[in-house]
């Protein structure tokens, strides 16, 4: 409790709890990050952070969603929930560092502003497998951020209980979100069962904590107690009440706290002012009811909080008669003085061993031990966690992007039927300029930077022989060039006479519509549901679009997708980008590079997954 | 007024809780499946995609 405005309300307890948070969330980190160097090397460290915060964002907001249940179905875990706000804004943190880098990375460098492309680049509302899963999470970081910005008694203040605890109830809408956005995701990709049933399990978790805390209240709430002629209702005998804490009954469907201390009973409202605590499990603490959520007090004759507090709870008048407590179900207003019932100290008392937990008094002992062992269940049952996750994830290619390696090549730049450099291959020792098509010809295509294809003042230069500086992308015999700068070479000639597509032969293939420059090296992953919103920014800002096909073997196999008329098909494809399709079309060999001439109109979903 | 909303928070829950779960066994039963080529065509430009090969 504080008076004043304090940014944190430090105390030993709650250095220790952070201090535990800490080391919890990095030791799962580590773990993650660890097993998918281990497992997937070709994971690239900005993919490994982005999963490494976003599985332990998830992970921690399953944590804040137990402790809740846990201490209304064992009172020894309330310690956790003290601190909690400290873990909810380390899990909103986590998820934030998740959302930014996957922005930067599926939505950055390319034709629209990231913010609009998050939200509007996916529009495929008539398919579960290809709803847009990333708004969903971007909405649950929102709510997130709204809770994480107001977790502190300054904002409840403002904001009034009432407001800010059912802003703060934002949380299980966020869990929904969360738990969508991940069922749509990750694991529409992800098929290794233990993924998918790491989130079974947590779901269950979740609920059944709910479930079993919500069973121990409707109990409460389902006794009936009969009112005498005068209204007051017997709540059970003095003996059972144990000194100094309280027996919790449901009067009129509202909840009464009445409380044994010094010989004396008062009966006030079951909820604390603050955050509908339970104050009947609480404890009097220096002469005054004591929240066992966050240790707010109230004096039990007149339910005000000492000074310079301000906060009141109602109260209701009580007597005794023959030993039993009797108590009127009509609230008093909060703040009433009420004479309280009186009888013999001596009177023997219900048992009561149980520590009692306030963050700013000692730590009691007993506690220490149970807490000690959950804790370290819980950074056994993180390393599990972690450790599966990493193992599990699908393999993502070996495709290489040189970045920030810069490399010239020479060629002849041509337009048609993708933007490309021609040149004879390296093998053959011949290059363009000491003969025609001597060798064979390998057929470089271009991208441009980040999500475009080539500058157009680079392809201004097309029919002439130009030297390009860039990066290469490779995977396997495909590869092309970012090209950042070309410039022309005096010796250059037309094109006409380097060779042109081979025979065609009808197709008929299975396969993914990729962005090439993605499937190829520069994103892992490059393909799939998870990079369905970058490959749409790719091929809409001009990289070249592919089919990629796996075969029974194992192998796989690129096709450059190119118009009947020439020119790539990508704008045309966002619709079907990253999704299973069936393409027909004519195949055909340029140089080295293998194309599949087809338009959208020879381009259909596959819409059930085949058997 | 507290058990009010305490009722209507359950039902709530309990509403969100089984929505999640009709999710989850909808959004696995309808994942796509990647198909796999029988055959490719002799053009095609085929290669193995493992550590071992990687350029």
């Amino acid at each position: 409790m504080s008076s004043g405005y304090r940014a944190v309300q430090w105390s030993p307890g709650k250095r220790v709890y952070d201090t535990a948070l800490g080391a919890l969330l990095a030791l799962y980190l580590t773990v993650f990050l660890g097993v998918t160097a281990l497992a997937r090397p070709e994971i690239t460290i900005e993919t490994a952070l982005i999963r490494a915060f976003g599985t332990a964002a998830f992970v921690l907001l399953h944590v804040v969603l137990a402790i809740g249940p846990l201490a209304r179905l064992d009172r020894r875990f309330l310690p956790l929930l003290w601190n909690r706000r400290h873990l909810g804004v380390t899990m909103f943190l986590c998820a934030l560092a998740h959302g930014s880098f996957a922005l930067v990375q599926f939505h950055g460098q390319g034709d629209r502003n990231p913010l609009v492309s998050l939200l509007a680049s996916d529009t495929r509302l008539d398919s579960l497998a290809q709803f847009p899963f990333q708004p969903l999470g971007a909405l649950a970081l929102a709510i997130l951020f709204l809770m994480a910005a107001t977790s502190h008694d300054f904002w409840l203040a403002q904001l009034t209980a009432p407001v800010w605890k059912a802003l703060h109830m934002g949380v299980y809408v966020a869990y929904g979100l969360v738990v969508a956005h991940v069922l749509l995701g990750a694991l529409q990709d992800e098929r290794a069962p233990a993924a998918s049933g790491l989130l079974g399990v947590g779901l269950l978790l979740v609920l059944g904590l709910h479930l079993a805390a919500a069973r121990r209240e409707w109990r409460l709430d389902a006794t009936i107690r009969v009112a005498a002629a005068d209204g007051f209702v017997d709540v059970g005998r003095v003996d059972a009440i144990a000194e100094k804490r309280a027996k919790v009954v449901a009067l009129s469907g509202e909840r009464v706290a009445v409380f044994r201390y010094d010989g004396k009973i008062s009966a006030l409202s079951n909820v604390c002012q603050h955050q509908n605590g339970p104050l009947g499990e609480g404890k009097i603490v220096d002469g005054c009811v004591t929240c066992p959520w966050h240790g707010y007090q109230y004096r039990p004759a007149d339910g005000a909080s000492p000074a310079p507090f301000s906060e009141k709870v109602p109260t209701f008048r009580v007597r005794i008669v023959e030993g039993r407590v009797l108590v009127d179900p009509r609230p008093l207003p909060p703040g009433t003085a009420v004479t309280p019932a009186t009888f013999d100290p001596a009177t023997p008392s219900r048992d009561d061993r149980e520590a009692f937990f306030v963050g700013y008094l000692p730590f009691p002992e007993p506690l220490k031990a149970f807490l000690k062992l959950r804790v370290g269940a819980l950074a056994a049952a993180l390393t599990l966690v972690g450790a599966v996750l990493g193992a599990v994830q699908r393999p993502l290619g070996w495709g290489s992007f040189d970045y920030g390696v810069e490399s010239r090549i020479e060629g002849l730049l041509q337009l048609e039927p993708i933007p490309a450099l021609w040149r004879v291959e390296e093998s053959s020792g011949e290059t363009l300029a000491t003969g025609e098509a001597a060798g064979p010809i390998e057929v470089v295509p271009l991208v441009g930077l980040g999500k475009h294809g080539a500058a157009p003042e680079i392809l201004a230069l097309a029919g002439r022989e130009v030297k390009a500086t860039g990066s290469w992308i490779r995977r396997g015999p495909e590869r092309l060039f970012e090209i950042a700068r070309a410039e022309a070479l005096a010796t250059s000639r037309a094109a006409s006479k380097l060779g042109s597509a081979g025979p065609r032969e009808l197709a008929r293939l299975r396969g993914e519509v990729v962005d090439l420059k993605c499937y190829l090296g520069v994103m892992k992953p490059g393909e799939m549901k998870s990079h369905k919103a970058c490959a749409i920014r790719c091929l809409s800002g001009g990289t070249p679009a592919g089919l990629a096909v796996r075969a029974d073997d194992g192998r796989i196999a690129v096709f450059w997708l190119v118009a009947p008329d020439g020119g790539g098909l990508g704008p045309a494809l966002l619709d079907v980008v990253a999704e299973p399709v069936e393409v027909e079309g004519e195949v055909a060999r340029l140089g080295s590079r293998a194309l599949l001439v087809t338009d959208r109109a020879r381009i259909r979903r596959l819409a059930t997954p085949p058997s | 007024m507290i058990a009010r909303l305490r009722r209507r928070h359950r039902w709530t829950l309990l509403l969100l809780g089984a929505a999640l779960l009709a999710l989850f066994a909808l959004a696995l039963d309808a994942r796509p499946r990647l198909p796999r080529a029988e055959r490719l065509p002799a053009a095609a430009v085929a290669f193995p995609d493992a550590a071992e090969h990687r350029p």
